[in-house]
């Protein structure tokens, strides 16, 4: 089920600018009992502060996932160096500790692109140089990469495309991104053996793209949580520690800049659909 | 002779790294630390390829790159930046800059820029 839009609802966010005032306004049609919708209300709210609380936060996070990328960098660098043996030969116990630490040091590494990320929605500037893109080439871009992975868990991804043009205006690498944390959401929630099916289709004057799984699926008193900043479902967390509670916040911020809307469908214990549409612009 | 690579970067120990694996393979290296060391440097050793970093000390990436634009004996050198930061904005400046190519150094190992860095000036001749 596609959930109800939420009617006349308007909500656009603006980069604030130095020295300017921000506004929240909202208008509501009153009037009395027996000639009801006659008036308008309407109400101004300052969130200035707000904002600039907002901001000083997320350059904070910036600053910070910058300064901890350096020694990301030098432990990355010197552990690769020391596993292709390149400063002596390794006994097969230090080359497997070696390739351990290196496995963490990319997961770090991975949750600080995130935060980094969720530092740049913030501030406002997320989206970059929107242009054309045929989404369908978009897509495969993202879903060949990912490929070793399915393989590598022996799960079967199955494509389904339909013919046609799907031009999307998108700002590619954030988008991108978007698809690839849905689809790799689907595979690390599901146990080997198990299917992904990936769908692309145009319907009206949108694209709908959806990623089913057969996976741990969604809580139900937990649903209404999913796409907030570093949750993570309980049966998540417990069947996997890895895993940073942005990728689906970071994903519907993109979707959503891009005017386009993102929902699901989940059943604990037998899996999770993830929708979006775009608008097509050709 | 030897191709010649000038690797301007604060962080000594990825400084001595690529300098150790450039070498090996037989490029001549030289190294600067900030700045305005690495300009003089690129001035005084006319370098095939720079290899660049964008926050250091005295003088950061971008004003060297300026400063290189406004000299016509130094302009044509190539130049791949070095960096932790990537956004788009900076990528586009550097461009405009005339960057030849970009690694953030999270997302590359030692072995990939010495990919790019034969890419870019190709193979040098050991003796």
């Amino acid at each position: 089920m596609q959930p109800k839009r939420e009617e006349k609802v308007f909500r656009q966010e603006l980069a604030p600018q130095k020295e300017e005032l921000v506004l929240e306004m909202t208008i509501q049609k009153i009037g009395l009992l027996d000639n009801p919708g006659t008036d308008t209300l309407v109400i101004f709210h300052n969130i200035t502060r707000e904002k600039v609380i907002e901001q000083l936060k997320s350059q904070f996070v910036s600053v910070a996932a910058h300064q901890l990328r350096t020694p990301l960098s030098i432990i990355k660098w010197s552990l690769s160096m020391m596993i292709q043996g390149e400063l002596g030969s390794l006994t097969a116990e230090q080359k497997e500790i070696l390739e351990k630490t290196n496995q963490t040091n990319e997961r770090m590494i991975r949750l600080i692109n995130d935060l980094l990320n969720v530092a740049r929605i913030e501030e406002g500037r997320f989206l970059y140089k929107p242009q054309a893109v045929d989404f369908t080439e978009l897509l495969q871009t993202v879903i060949d990469p990912i490929q070793s992975l399915a393989n590598e868990k022996k799960i079967k991804v199955e494509i389904n495309l339909t013919d046609g043009s799907k031009i999307v205006k998108a700002d590619t690498e954030k988008l991108a991104l978007a698809v690839k944390n849905l689809i790799e959401n689907a595979i690390y929630y599901t146990e080997s053996g198990g299917v992904v099916k990936i769908s692309l289709k145009r319907q009206g004057n949108d694209l709908e793209f959806f990623v089913q799984d057969t996976g741990i699926g969604i809580p139900k008193d937990q649903q209404h949580r999913i796409f907030g900043k570093f949750f993570r479902g309980d049966n998540a967390v417990r069947k996997e520690t890895e895993g940073t509670g942005l990728g689906l916040f970071i994903a519907k911020n993109i979707i959503e800049a891009h005017k386009g809307r993102i929902w699901f469908e989940s059943t604990e214990g037998e899996g999770t659909t993830f929708f979006f549409s775009l608008p097509i612009i050709a | 002779m030897a191709k010649k690579i000038l690797i301007i970067e604060d962080e000594e120990i990825l400084l001595n790294l690529l300098k150790n694996k450039l070498s090996e393979i037989g490029y001549e290296v030289s190294i600067a630390k900030d700045g305005v060391t690495g300009l003089k440097a690129i001035k005084e050793i006319v370098p095939d390829l720079i290899l660049l970093d964008l926050i250091m000390p005295e003088m950061g990436g971008f004003e060297l790159l300026e400063k290189r634009q406004e000299d016509e004996s130094i302009k044509g050198i190539p130049i791949i930046i070095i960096s932790n930061s990537g956004q788009p904005v900076e990528l586009d400046k550097a461009k405009r800059l005339g960057v030849s190519d970009w690694l953030i150094k999270t997302e590359f190992d030692p072995r990939e820029v010495i990919e790019k860095v034969v890419a870019q000036i190709g193979e040098t001749i050991t003796n």
